[in-house]
């Protein structure tokens, strides 16, 4: 029997036709971690999005690096409605209107709860309190989930076009890369099942 | 391993490991407590300092028309990260009637130690010159210093700053009495994780693997030796590689009247 030309499954022979076997057409590593990769950004956007459909959590995109480590620039927070009975307590990540920007938000955690019952907060990377107390009915949200790097593309379009495009750009390739061998398939069928053509049939063990 | 086998493979390992990740990652909205939070605060701590102790360079200095004075400040940035920039900005008041006759130079060069006085300052650069209201202008916007490419000293870098105030020869008589004070501030910003994707991608490992049982990197690098190893494995095996990779085109021949 000449194994590499025969290819036998117990007593069952394996029909190969030309150019479908995994040395020629085979799936690559290159193509295994595309596909991880595309799978998991299409993931974790997920992460980002279907929470937001089913909960109704707000995503708010991170700009800025006070709260470093814990919550790091170009991470999605997913913001729930706070309770409206009872005040939260002391690590609470919560987002509230930024008070020397009109219109904008700051993250930031519950470093303490003053007797007044204002949220004394502060950035995880700061070293001393936010200077404006937070009223608990200005809360915005509170942190419920945190997905990484998810937004990192919006703040690279914004910021960084070199970064975007090279992401841009690498995703196109794992997309034609994680497709390569779907493609190839489809070239040597047409698209639908085909017969091995006679030629390329491999008879049983040689006796 | 059959195309769709592998993209069902890659799907789940992906929704595994981002679940991992976000599930993981989250716990860290409620339960970093306050210590550790300082922690964190101080091991990215970057320091501004001065050599001067809290002493104001230029406290009750008389200048006559045509005289000057000159004060050092040394800037010093230490700490756990070399900031990419420290910027020097002013905030100003002076009379205005005064303004147009005071003429200021800032000038940059290697530190010189502590105290407000320039002896041996040998200036690198004209950080402004010029009439005091532009000299002011020009420091709304600031003027950075790159600390990577300044003076190294233990634990960091640091930079001395002259300023320089002259009061024109021409200065008329009526601007006597007048005051100018204005605040010099250096002040940086940075962010704690770094914004460059490997750094970021090290700093979200280390977020991920903090208190795990098994460290993140380790089941990374596992799950993509075994991947290799695997592909490997199958190219290089005669059978495996002859393999049929898709569903159409397997046939199985019924052999059992085979004479062969």
């Amino acid at each position: 029997m000449n194994t590499e030309e025969e290819a036998q499954v117990g007593d069952d022979i394996v029909v190969i036709p030309e150019g479908a076997t995994r040395r020629e057409t085979g799936v690559t590593l290159a193509e295994l971690l595309s596909s991880f990769y595309l799978w998991l950004v299409l993931w974790l956007v997920a992460w980002a999005a279907l929470p937001a459909v089913f909960f109704a959590w707000q995503p708010i995109l991170i700009t800025s690096g006070s709260m470093g480590p814990t919550v790091s620039p170009g991470d999605i927070i997913l913001i729930g409605e706070p309770p409206s009975d009872e005040l939260l307590s002391q690590g609470a990540v919560i987002t509230f209107p930024d008070p020397d920007v009109p219109g904008g938000l700051v993250t930031h955690r519950i470093d303490f709860v003053r007797e007044d019952g204002l949220y004394r907060t502060r950035g995880d990377a700061n070293g001393s309190p936010d200077s404006t107390p937070v009223d608990p009915d200005d809360v915005v949200g509170v942190g419920r989930l945190l997905v990484p790097l998810v937004g990192l593309p919006v703040m690279w379009l914004r910021t960084d076009m070199v970064s975007f495009g090279l992401f841009l750009g690498g995703s196109i390739a794992a997309v034609i890369v994680a497709g390569g061998a779907n493609q190839a398939a489809n070239r040597r069928t047409g698209g639908h099942d085909v017969a091995a053509p006679a030629d390329t049939e491999s008879s049983g063990p040689a006796s | 391993m059959r195309f769709g086998a592998i993209q069902a493979s890659a799907a789940l390992a992906a929704l595994v490991l981002s679940a991992g990740l976000v599930l993981r990652i989250s716990t860290t909205l409620t339960a970093v407590s306050p210590e550790t939070r300082s922690d964190t605060a101080a091991s990215a701590a970057i320091r501004i300092g001065d050599g001067l102790g809290g002493v104001p360079m230029f406290q009750g200095v008389d200048l006559a028309p045509g005289t000057s004075a000159e004060r050092c400040i040394t800037v010093l940035a230490t700490g756990s990260r070399t900031p990419d920039e420290i910027v020097m900005e002013a905030a100003s008041a002076v009379d205005p009637a005064l303004a147009p006759w005071v003429r200021l130079d800032v000038a940059r060069g290697p530190a010189l130690g502590s105290g407000r006085q320039c002896d041996g300052f040998v200036p690198d650069e004209t950080v402004a010159a010029g009439p005091y209201s532009d000299v002011m202008d020009a420091m709304d916007q600031g003027f950075a210093w790159i600390p990577a490419v300044g003076q190294e000293i233990p634990g960091g870098h640091a930079v001395t700053y002259r300023i320089r105030a002259q009061l024109l020869p021409e200065t008329p008589n009526e601007i006597q009495g007048a005051r100018a004070n204005f605040d010099l501030v250096w002040a940086t910003q940075f962010d704690p994780t770094g914004q460059n994707l490997l750094e970021r991608a090290r700093a979200l490992i280390v977020r991920f693997s903090e208190d795990s049982i098994v460290p993140m990197l380790g089941i990374i690098a596992l799950a993509i030796l075994f991947l290799g190893i695997q592909d490997r494995l199958d190219v290089a095996t005669p059978r495996l590689s002859k393999a049929a990779l898709f569903d159409e085109f397997v046939e199985f021949e019924d052999r059992s009247g085979s004479d062969t």
